[in-house]
Parts: C-alpha cells; sequence; structure tokens
C-alpha cells in the first residue's frame, strides 16, 4: 500500500514539473506593417462596458465591413474581473488578441508576466500620439522605456457642483485652489449644504491630499525630476508641506465639509446627498452625470477639476482617474498582431471616436471629437487634465503598501491616534518595504535620488 | 402519534398548583418566543424584500427611496432576460448544477454506506481523508484543477464545469451522510441480511430510501453552492458566451459607474428563485425522520 | 445462518468498489492540487510560468520572518471571527432547531423554510443588500435608530472595533438556517417515545433539553461545530465583499490576505505557501475539536 502510494506521488510529482515546463513564453515583436488584405484572419476582442454591448457590435461590424480579411470576436468581462479573467485566459492560451485594461495600472500584467501579456506599442504611439487631447496620457502606460497601452477612453472623478444652487447662494465655480477653499467655506458657513459629498469608504476624501501633493510637486520642480517620473523619487526628510496637507484635509473631515461620517459613505451614498439636495458638491465621474441630471431634472449641474493654486492656476488641474485603454497579444501570430494593431487604431480614430462620444456619453481621447451637449463639452475640458504630469510608475507594489489607504483612512478619521508625519513615514517605509522584495520587483528598485533641490513657493494656499 | 407537541404533554402533569404557575410561566413563555420569531422573520423578510422591490425600481427612484416598496418597473426583468441573454445562461446553469447535484449525492450516499454501514476495512482513515478534504482552501486547490483543465482541453467549454462536479469529492456530503447512516438502527440490516439481501440490495432498498432526508438535505446544500458558484466559471469560461453559467451573466449587469441596480436586482430574483421554489418542494422529505416509523415496532 | 465473516469479506470487496469515484475525485482534485502546490511553494512562481525556479525555503522563511507578519495577524483576526461566530450559530441553531421542533405542524413547514431562505441567497446578493442597510446617514440600521434618538450611530463597517461585530452579524444572519436545519433534522430523528417517556418520568422542559435532546443530537453539534469552524477560518467573500476587497478596518482576514496575495500582488507562491500553513493550522484545529467531540460522544453512548 505505501509503496503503491509512493509510485502515485512521484508520478504526480513528474507531472506537476512537466506542466510547469512547457509553459513556453514566447512573444512576438510590434508589427510595423499593416496587414495583407489577400490574408484571411480570425481575431479576439476583450472589452468591459456591458453597458455599452450594443454600440461595439455595430463598431466592430462597421470594421468587418472595412475589412473583409478580418473577422472580430467579441467578449465581455466587466471592470472588477477583468484582471483575473485576463490571467486565467493568458495561462489557457486563450489570452484574446486585442483587450481592455487601464493605461494608468499597466504594472500588474506586465511586470509579473515579464511582458508575456501585453506587446509594445512604441512604433504605434509614434505614429498617432499626436491624435490625443493630452499625449502625456500615454506616459501613464509607459514601463521602462515601452509603451503598453493606448489610451481609449477617459475615466475619472470630477467635482460635480449643483449650479442651480449655487446661483440662488451667488457662489461661483472657483478657477484657482484658494477660491476652492473660500467655496467650500463659504458654504459650510452658510449652512445648509455639506460643501462637498464624498465616499471616504471609497478613499475619495485622499483625492484632495493626492491634488495638493501634486500641487506643490509642480511647485517645488519635483515633476521635473526622473524620479519622480518614474514614480520613485527619494522622501525627502523634511516632510513639513506634506504634513500640512494632511493636517488641512483632516482638519476638513473633522469639520463636516464632507458629510457626517463621510469616512464611511460609499460613493452611490454620497451621490444620494447630491441628489437629494443635501449637499452642493459631490466627487462623481462622468458617466454618473446622466444618472445625477435625470434624478434631478431642475437642477443644472456643472463640474470642474480640482483647480490649482494661483501661481500654478492655468497649468495644472487635478483630476482623480486614469484611462481605460487597449492592449494586444504578443504571443499571437504575425498576422493576428498586425490585424490587432489595426483594430486598436481603428477604435482611437477619429470617426470611431466620434461615434463613442455621440452614443455613449463617455469623454473621449482624441482631439479632434465634438461634444453635442454644452455640458459635456464643457467637462471634457476638465478631463483634458487627466494624466498631466503622469507617472510610469516601474515597480509593482504590494503586502506593505495595500494596506497604506487603509492607514490614511484612520489617520483621517483620527481613530489611528498617529500624527501626520508618522502616517508619512509609515506610507513611505510601506512603499519602500515593497520595491525592496525580490519577489514582487526583480531585482529589487530603490528610491531615486533627487538631481536638482526643491524650489521655493508660496505657501499661502497651506495655511 | 408524530406530531405530539411537547407543550401539550408538560400541561398534563398531575400537581394543581404547580400547573397554574407553569401556565402563567409557559405563556410569559409563548409571548417572548413569538415575538422572537417575528423578529427573525422580518429579519429574514425584509432584505429579500429590499431586492424585490430594487428589482421593480429605476435608478432615481432606488436613490431616492431605496427602502421604499415599489412594483413601477417589471420591464427590468425583461431586460434582464432578454439583453442578460439568461435563456442561454439558464440552460446552462441546470446542466452544471443537475449534474453536480445528482452526483453528490449519489456519491455522498455510497461513501456514508460503505464507512457507516458497511464498515468496509480502513474506514476510519477513510473518515480522515475525507475530513481533510476539507481543510484546504480554494487557492490550492483552485489552480492545479484549472490545470489540469487545461490538459485535458477542456477550458473555455462547459465541460470545463461539469467533470469537476462530477468527480470532486463531496466532502461535506459525506460526513453529513455518515452521521446519519450512523443512526440507522442495525437490527434493519440484521433483517435485511437474513432476508437474504445482499451488499448492494442493502443499500439500494434499504439506507438509500431511508437517507432521503438527509439526502435531499446535501442536495440542496450542493444546488445552492453549484448554482451560485462564481469563481471557478469566472477563470474557466473566458471567452465562450454560450458556455456561461447565470452568476456570470449576472456580473455583466456590475459595470463600474452605470449603476442600474434595477436590472441587477431582477437578475438576481431570476437567479434566486428557482432555489426557493426548489427548497419549498424538497423541504417537506426533511421531516420523515428514520425513526418515525421503521423501528417503532 | 448466516456468514457474517463472508458477508463482510464481500462488503469489503464491494466496498471499495464503490469507493472508486471518489478515491479517483480525491486523487483528482485534492491529492494532486495539494502536491502541486506544496512543490510550487518552493518556487518563485508568480502567476504565469515565465522563468519560475526553485528557491529553496524562501517562501516559508518569508513568512516567519517580519515580512509575512500580516499573515499572522490576519490569521489571528480570522480565528476571531470564527470561534465568536461559531459559538452564537450554534448555540442559537440549537435553542430555534428546538422551537422549530415543537411548532405547530403549519406554522413548522412556513418557518423551515423562512430561516433556510438566507443560507439559500448568493453572496452577491446578500452584500447588495447589506451595505445599503449599513450606509452611513441613510443607511436602513440609521434611520431606524435615528427614530428611536440615537443619532451618532457607530460606523458600522468602518470602525475598526465594530467592523469585525458587523460581518459577525451578518454571517450569522446568512448560516444560522444551516445549523438549524441539520439539528432540526437530527431532533426529527429521535424517537418521539423517548422524549415522551422523559416527559411522563417528570423531566422538566429544560431538562429534557440537557438531558435528552442534546446528547441525542450530539453527532449533528460536532458536525455544525467543525462545518462552521472550517468555513469561518477560510471564509472569505462576505469581507471581500464589504471591503471591496481590500480588507480593510480591521476585516483583514486571512482568505481575503490568500486571495490577495495570489490575484492581486501576483505571488502565487507565497499564496500556495501560506494556503498549506492556513490547512495546517485548520487541521489542527479540526481534530483536536473532532476528538474532544468524540471523547465526549462516547460518554455519551456509554
Amino acid at each position: 500500500m505505501k509503496k503503491f502510494l509512493a509510485i502515485v506521488l512521484g508520478i504526480m510529482m513528474i507531472f506537476c514539473c512537466g506542466l510547469v515546463a512547457c509553459d513556453n513564453g514566447e512573444i512576438g515583436g510590434e508589427p510595423v506593417d499593416d496587414l495583407d488584405p489577400e490574408t484571411h484572419v480570425k481575431i479576439s476582442f476583450m472589452h468591459m462596458w456591458s453597458e455599452h454591448a450594443v454600440v461595439f457590435e455595430d463598431l466592430i461590424d462597421d470594421f468587418e465591413k472595412e475589412h473583409t480579411n478580418i473577422e472580430v470576436e467579441i467578449s465581455i468581462t466587466p471592470y472588477n474581473q477583468i484582471e483575473q479573467v485576463l490571467q486565467a485566459a493568458y495561462i489557457s492560451d486563450t489570452l484574446p488578441n486585442v483587450y481592455t485594461f487601464y493605461t494608468h495600472y499597466m504594472n500588474p500584467l506586465v511586470s509579473s508576466s515579464d511582458g508575456v501579456m501585453a506587446g509594445t506599442l512604441n512604433s504605434l504611439h509614434d505614429e498617432i500620439v499626436d491624435w490625443f487631447i493630452q499625449p502625456d496620457s500615454w506616459e501613464m502606460g509607459n514601463l521602462k522605456g515601452n509603451y503598453y497601452s493606448v489610451p481609449f477612453r477617459v475615466t475619472g472623478e470630477l467635482v460635480f457642483y449643483n449650479q442651480t444652487i449655487f446661483e440662488e447662494k451667488g457662489w461661483e465655480a472657483p478657477t484657482t485652489f484658494e477660491e476652492f477653499e473660500a467655496l467650500m467655506d463659504a458654504i459650510m458657513a452658510d449652512g445648509q449644504y455639506t460643501a462637498l459629498a464624498a465616499g471616504g469608504k471609497e478613499d475619495q476624501i485622499t483625492y484632495l491630499i493626492n491634488a495638493m501633493s501634486l500641487f506643490a510637486a509642480v511647485l517645488d520642480g519635483s515633476v521635473e525630476e526622473p524620479g519622480y517620473q518614474v514614480g520613485r523619487l527619494e522622501p525627502d526628510e523634511d516632510t513639513s508641506i506634506s504634513e500640512r496637507i494632511y493636517e488641512k484635509v483632516k482638519g476638513w473631515v473633522e469639520q463636516d465639509y464632507f458629510g457626517k461620517g463621510a469616512i464611511a459613505v460609499s460613493k452611490q451614498g454620497a451621490i444620494k446627498e447630491f441628489t437629494s439636495r443635501e449637499a452642493a458638491m459631490v466627487f462623481a465621474n462622468v458617466n454618473n452625470l446622466g444618472d445625477i441630471s435625470s434624478i434631478m431634472p431642475n437642477d443644472e449641474i456643472g463640474a470642474f477639476a480640482i483647480p490649482a493654486p494661483a501661481a500654478i492656476a492655468d497649468q495644472v488641474k487635478y483630476v482623480y482617474g486614469g484611462y481605460d485603454g487597449l492592449s494586444y497579444n504578443p504571443g499571437a501570430s504575425e498576422d493576428e498582431r498586425a490585424a490587432s494593431l489595426m483594430l486598436i487604431k481603428y477604435l482611437v480614430s477619429d470617426e470611431v471616436q466620434q461615434i463613442l462620444a455621440d452614443r455613449t456619453q463617455s469623454i473621449i481621447v482624441n482631439k479632434n471629437v465634438t461634444y453635442h451637449d454644452p455640458t459635456y463639452e464643457a467637462f471634457a475640458e476638465e478631463y483634458k487634465y487627466v494624466g498631466a504630469y503622469s507617472t510610469g510608475i516601474d515597480y509593482m507594489t504590494g503586502t506593505h503598501s495595500a494596506g497604506n489607504n487603509s492607514i490614511m483612512t484612520s489617520y483621517l478619521s483620527g481613530t489611528s491616534g498617529q500624527t501626520a508625519k508618522q502616517i508619512i513615514d509609515l506610507i513611505s517605509d510601506n512603499v519602500y518595504a515593497d520595491m525592496q522584495d525580490p519577489l514582487i520587483n526583480n531585482p529589487p528598485v530603490d528610491w531615486y535620488p533627487r538631481q536638482n533641490p526643491k524650489k521655493d513657493f508660496d505657501q499661502s494656499w497651506l495655511n | 402519534m408524530p406530531d405530539t407537541n411537547l407543550a401539550t404533554i408538560s400541561a398534563e402533569r398531575p400537581k394543581k398548583i404547580k400547573r397554574m404557575t407553569s401556565k402563567t410561566q409557559r405563556m410569559i413563555g409563548t409571548i417572548i418566543l413569538w415575538i422572537i420569531m417575528l423578529l427573525l422573520t422580518i429579519m429574514v423578510i425584509y432584505p429579500l424584500l429590499f431586492v424585490l422591490s430594487t428589482s421593480f425600481k429605476e435608478y432615481a427612484e432606488f436613490l431616492d427611496k431605496p427602502f421604499s416598496l415599489s412594483l413601477k418597473h417589471p420591464e427590468n426583468y425583461v431586460k434582464a432576460w432578454v439583453d442578460g441573454h439568461f435563456s442561454v445562461y439558464f440552460f446552462n446553469s441546470v446542466l452544471v448544477t443537475g449534474t453536480t447535484v445528482i452526483a453528490k449525492v449519489f456519491m455522498s450516499a455510497l461513501v456514508a454506506y460503505c464507512i457507516a454501514v458497511l464498515k468496509i476495512r480502513g474506514y476510519k482513515a477513510v473518515i480522515v481523508v475525507i475530513m481533510s478534504t476539507m481543510f484546504f482552501t480554494g487557492e490550492i486547490t483552485g489552480i492545479p484543477t484549472f490545470l489540469l483543465v487545461r490538459e485535458l482541453h477542456l477550458l473555455d467549454s462547459i465541460w470545463a464545469l461539469i467533470l469537476p462536479g462530477l468527480l470532486s469529492p463531496a466532502g461535506l456530503g459525506a460526513l453529513l451522510g455518515m452521521g446519519y447512516a450512523k443512526k440507522i438502527p442495525r437490527e434493519l440490516h440484521e433483517a435485511a441480511l437474513l432476508d437474504g439481501a445482499g451488499v448492494l440490495g442493502i443499500f439500494w432498498y434499504l439506507d438509500l430510501r431511508l437517507m432521503i432526508p438527509m439526502l435531499t438535505f446535501i442536495a440542496i446544500q450542493t444546488f445552492t453552492s453549484s448554482w451560485s458558484d462564481f469563481f471557478w466559471p469566472l477563470i474557466t469560461i473566458t471567452t465562450n458566451e454560450s458556455a456561461k453559467t447565470l452568476p456570470l451573466g449576472l456580473i455583466n449587469f456590475q459595470s463600474q459607474n452605470n449603476s442600474n441596480y434595477g436590472v441587477l436586482c431582477a437578475g438576481l430574483c431570476i437567479m434566486t428563485v428557482p432555489i426557493i421554489l426548489l427548497y419549498c418542494f424538497l423541504s417537506k422529505y426533511f421531516i420523515e425522520g428514520v425513526a418515525a416509523g421503521a423501528v417503532k415496532g | 445462518m448466516i456468514n457474517v465473516k463472508s458477508f463482510q469479506k464481500r462488503a469489503n470487496i464491494i466496498g471499495w468498489l464503490l469507493m472508486i469515484p471518489t478515491i479517483l475525485g480525491i486523487l483528482l482534485f485534492i491529492i494532486y492540487p495539494v502536491v502541486f502546490s506544496f512543490i510550487m511553494s518552493f518556487t518563485n512562481w508568480k502567476f504565469v510560468f515565465v522563468n519560475v525556479d526553485f528557491i529553496g525555503g524562501e517562501n516559508y522563511k518569508w513568512l516567519f520572518s517580519d515580512a509575512g507578519s500580516q499573515f499572522w495577524t490576519s490569521v489571528w483576526t480570522s480565528i476571531k471571527f470564527t470561534f465568536i461566530s461559531t459559538a452564537i450559530q450554534t448555540f442559537l441553531g440549537f435553542l430555534l432547531a428546538y422551537v422549530l421542533y415543537n411548532m405547530h405542524p403549519k406554522a413548522q413547514a412556513v418557518y423551515k423554510v423562512l430561516i433556510y431562505i438566507p443560507v439559500l441567497l448568493p453572496a452577491a446578493v446578500v452584500s447588495v443588500m447589506w451595505v445599503f442597510i449599513f450606509e452611513p446617514n441613510v443607511g436602513l440600521v440609521d434611520v431606524l435608530l435615528s427614530y428611536i434618538g440615537i443619532d451618532n450611530p457607530p460606523l458600522w463597517l468602518v470602525d475598526d472595533d465594530i467592523a469585525l461585530g458587523t460581518v459577525i452579524f451578518v454571517n450569522t444572519w446568512q448560516y444560522l438556517g444551516f445549523t438549524t436545519i441539520v439539528y432540526f433534522i437530527a431532533m426529527n430523528a429521535i424517537s418521539r417515545d423517548v422524549l415522551e417517556g422523559a416527559t411522563i418520568d417528570g423531566a422538566g422542559r429544560g431538562m429534557l433539553l440537557w438531558r435528552f435532546v442534546l446528547p441525542l443530537t450530539w453527532s449533528s453539534t460536532s458536525i455544525n461545530l467543525l462545518l462552521s469552524i472550517m468555513g469561518g477560518l477560510k471564509s472569505f467573500d462576505l469581507f471581500y465583499l464589504f471591503t471591496n476587497g481590500t480588507g480593510d478596518h480591521g476585516l483583514y482576514v486571512v482568505g481575503l490576505f490568500i486571495w490577495r496575495t495570489a490575484y492581486k500582488f501576483k505571488t502565487f507562491c507565497r499564496a500556495v505557501t501560506m494556503s498549506i500553513v492556513l490547512s495546517l493550522i485548520i487541521a489542527a484545529i479540526s481534530l483536536t475539536i473532532n476528538y474532544v467531540l468524540g471523547k465526549t460522544e462516547d460518554k455519551i453512548d456509554a
């Protein structure tokens, strides 16, 4: 009996090792030429917009009519499952030829798979980058010098405000950070509304910390640092500016600027506060606009990106967000890869992007698109800032920094009892621990020292 | 008298004075009991009503009055069924769940019989092995099984769902079955043996039938977990729309910012109703306890 | 007279033959995966099988070093969750089953269904519901509390001290029906004669429960305890759904931690290492409990 078991186990072990060994990560390079019109190919396309399934079916039909030699099979996986599904598909050799993922979040696919899941797009970048409103958006998907994702659709969150209330009360949408703060103070002083409803449970309050940190980085010249651009500029000993940012936001939380219990509110809860006219402003996505205006048909809705301090207000604004992007499977045959790139190019072309803007009410990346609805036009103007000063973070985060949002939340809600300084140090220690983890980052990466000294700037907006 | 009420029995106690106090005590007890049962009812029913009434709401209405009752938008169901391709998914779910339930119930019964009744050689070791199958988390078994199914070239087809359903060991079912089969009186087996029944005969004519209450329960348990299994279909059926099951169809209604809770809840109701109906239908078999009639005489 | 010996011999052979499907299933779906995972726990396997090398015991070393301390914190959270909810669930389940057992047949038929409905619901339904019920200010719980004058309720799913309690509550709501029905089936299997005899002999109701019903349903108690403990230690979906998969606010249970190590941080080798250690922990706890319960059962039988 024991002998028998030993033999079975032995066979299994060999089998297991065989399974591991038989995988090969062969990848082809980026195809440059279009597919020969005589060659017939079948490619697969996976997207994540179940709500726009019909639009995509129509678009793909048009593509197939235009290129009769290419057949495209569509499948849909929702946004919150697509990461796992793509990985499973890769392992089972069914990775779609073209798939949607996030331009600002390519790291998990690229780093953990050593580049076998997403192909490089460097020559395509050079070819079509001036089609884009925000060429910097490509940099979000730039990892170690290669582009892996074509930005396709903006996804980000603006501050929505109720114009009707604003007119009644004589408030105005802010153009500088100073005005933004004064506006929130005025709304709170008025007492009738919550200033800015935010889903703290889904980290919306931390957007403000991110925004102010970006402004400080622009002001002190950090954004020019190569270390900043790869997301690992060495943190300074002196964290006084960051501390002031943290303390400022915490002060707002304590005074209920974001509503009662905002730290536990979900995004839906925040929108509810806005639509029931308890809040004058809310963080929301452009895709929420349709729902919101159908609930409050008598109110005009406007939106703005978080504005920067007066000194740089015309150069930068902050929008929390990134891009849904398109990538292709580099392991496919050369013909399939050529067809894949043709499909990607088609999806970001003027006419297709125009159709998407008209039919899906989303904000689009192509600069030649026009919006028929003035509200969307105004929104698009604000969304232009998504990806400005963007960084292509060139390392993976993991176990340690995964808790950073939780640390921030408990700081903001006052339950952790730690000072801003302690929180800031803890967060960068966690990031460093992940950077040094040889399993997550191989080889381990280190902080990137600052090249030029910080510039001085007027800090009055932090008071 | 299988339905004798214990309360009536205790009321018939002989001592007169004691009866008085116990009567008031009993009344207070009954009232408290009913309050508790009422609360329990509300706690179970209300969340269900919440999902049900949400399934009849548009987003605006839902956001405005999430906890109100409504029947305004039955078209959510049409949307869920037609736009969500639910007819295909429903069929697949029935197929996968059906085969899984039959296989698991039969296997549980067999294991329970072999171990608790036949006490085959080395049955103690088998119990430990079966119990140990339940120690392992999905992370251990999931990916290797996935690779195994890949080697069999079954990924992205409905066989990837059916095969593990047919063969994966029924740990929970076997344990429950064993506990139940142990209670079957030995006299019954001895009598059957004297009547000349064989090993298989005893299983088929005696134990399988006597185990029906527990087997029904195992069937429902398997049905529930297989019917709402989400993770395994998610990674095995990646691109083949015609092999997807209901839980996968359901997540198609969840999109990042488009919050169509009405249709989502309609889909949830479509998915949940068959389980509840099945349970209502089968639950009457639970009550037929083993000992109810078989050994009385 | 039948030859019992020859019957037992035949029973052995046929019995093992009948076990073949189960054995095959265990080999394919349990033993092979476990062996595979065990081998992979000595490699640097991330997710795809590119550049996978053996790295010796590094993963185990990592787990027992400072860097892996989060694992042990999450194991502790899981243990707290498991033992509290198991205790509540088993106690309430037993009482409820007894109430159900004594009900009028018609009421029984209704409650038998009612009590089990939450068990039948997919986790997705449950989470959609409860997230809205626990939403601050506008959620059902807070609205109801404001009616009775409580205006500053805790943040149910965010306050570190309370969140675990909230999940225990929801978990109990969902699985109480299972425990109850397992007990209920066992109670129905008790011969009514035994109980009738006991009542006529003058046993009070408490005595009846303690002396007769509890011992006679003891095997259900052990099944319930074991299932609830194993399920609790592995549980992950409620935590995942309530925290959007992050495990914030003191809800980082070990199941979620392993899941994230695998699928989010893409370090499968560590995830399988942790799974193996977790399985050993589950095995140790379950076998201990099984042993203790078995001793008790023997005592009852004697």
